[in-house]
């Protein structure tokens, strides 16, 4: 039988998407937080749909099996859904096993392009609102309710929080 | 094989979709059968929790437990949606089970990527009810 196929585009039309999509957010919404708001919600609906299809064929030999509690789920946010949105992996995980994780990521796509003396204002902080919505809406689908926020150390280097909150 | 019921449970254990065959229902109302299949859900859920052999890990969880005509078969994938199949008479391969609810479940993530999709809610699509329609009048 065959498994439904993932299909693939190239990483800049994902930049060109975001970087639109942060812009046209001005013409919808006034103030930072519902800009915000607003592209974290189309990433939250991306992840919810990409770890839909895409949760069910992570490799060959992990075929049609489930995921072992929550770190196995971040460890595979981390490593194969960010090869697939990013093509990079996280490059340092860290979790203090009580629900909170940090994701570090040296290299962070939708900040590689941008000149390193450009002050962090609120608009470079809008460009990390989509991998934030694509990680919440991602666990979300995966069941898993998380909080997430993304922070930025040095251009292109950033680092996204999750809270899990436990019920 | 002849499948009399498929039913589709969402996340908070909600029914997304119950249907059965019009020329052969199964012995108990539907509702009933799913009922009592989720605790035994639930189980393998904690269960795979806990070991981490591989097979515990499976989507396919196997017959459930039997009824007075057939069987209930389970699948749980990582989204925590699970899909039942209710048959009509008692030996099938797993193979051809598993074979179904994969077809079951790659329809689902297709209708799930559709962008009018919406999340745990009860399943309107025309087309996938057709193909759970196609499947039940397929063995009979």
């Amino acid at each position: 039988m065959a498994t439904t196929a993932l299909k693939t585009t190239s990483l800049s039309a994902v930049e060109f998407l975001v970087a639109e999509i942060c812009r046209g957010s001005k013409d919808i919404a006034t103030t930072h937080d519902a800009r915000y708001k607003h592209v974290e919600a189309i990433g939250y609906r991306t992840g919810l749909a990409l770890f839909e299809s895409h949760s069910a064929c992570i490799s060959e030999a992990k075929k049609n099996m489930r995921f072992q509690g929550e770190l196995d789920v971040i460890k595979y946010l981390c490593k194969d859904m960010w090869q697939v949105i990013f093509q990079k992996q996280i490059d340092n995980l860290r979790t203090n096993h009580k629900g909170v994780y940090v994701l570090h990521d040296n290299q962070h796509p939708m900040l590689t392009h941008l000149p390193r003396t450009i002050p962090i204002d609120e608009n470079v902080q809008l460009l990390l609102a989509y991998p934030c919505g694509v990680i919440k809406g991602g666990l979300a689908a995966l069941g898993i309710t998380a909080s997430v926020s993304a922070e930025i150390t040095a251009l292109p280097a950033c680092k996204f929080n999750l809270d899990v909150r436990r019920a | 094989m002849k499948i009399s019921g498929v039913a589709i449970v969402g996340r908070q254990n909600e029914p997304l979709l119950l249907r059965t065959s019009e020329a052969q229902p199964p012995c108990e109302p539907i509702e009933h059968i799913i009922y009592a299949a989720l605790d035994v859900v639930d189980d393998h859920a904690l269960l795979s929790a806990k070991k981490s052999t591989p097979d515990a890990l499976k989507f396919y969880l196997g017959a459930l437990y039997p009824l007075e005509d057939g069987k209930c078969y389970g699948y749980l994938v990582n989204t925590k949606i699970k899909f039942f199949i209710i048959t009509q008479s008692q030996a099938h391969s797993d193979q051809d089970v598993q074979s179904i609810f994969q077809q079951l479940h790659s329809e689902y993530v297709r209708m799930a990527c559709s962008p009018f999709f919406k999340q745990d809610a009860p399943i309107t699509s025309a087309k996938y009810v057709r193909f759970v329609d196609s499947l039940l009048a397929s063995g009979s």
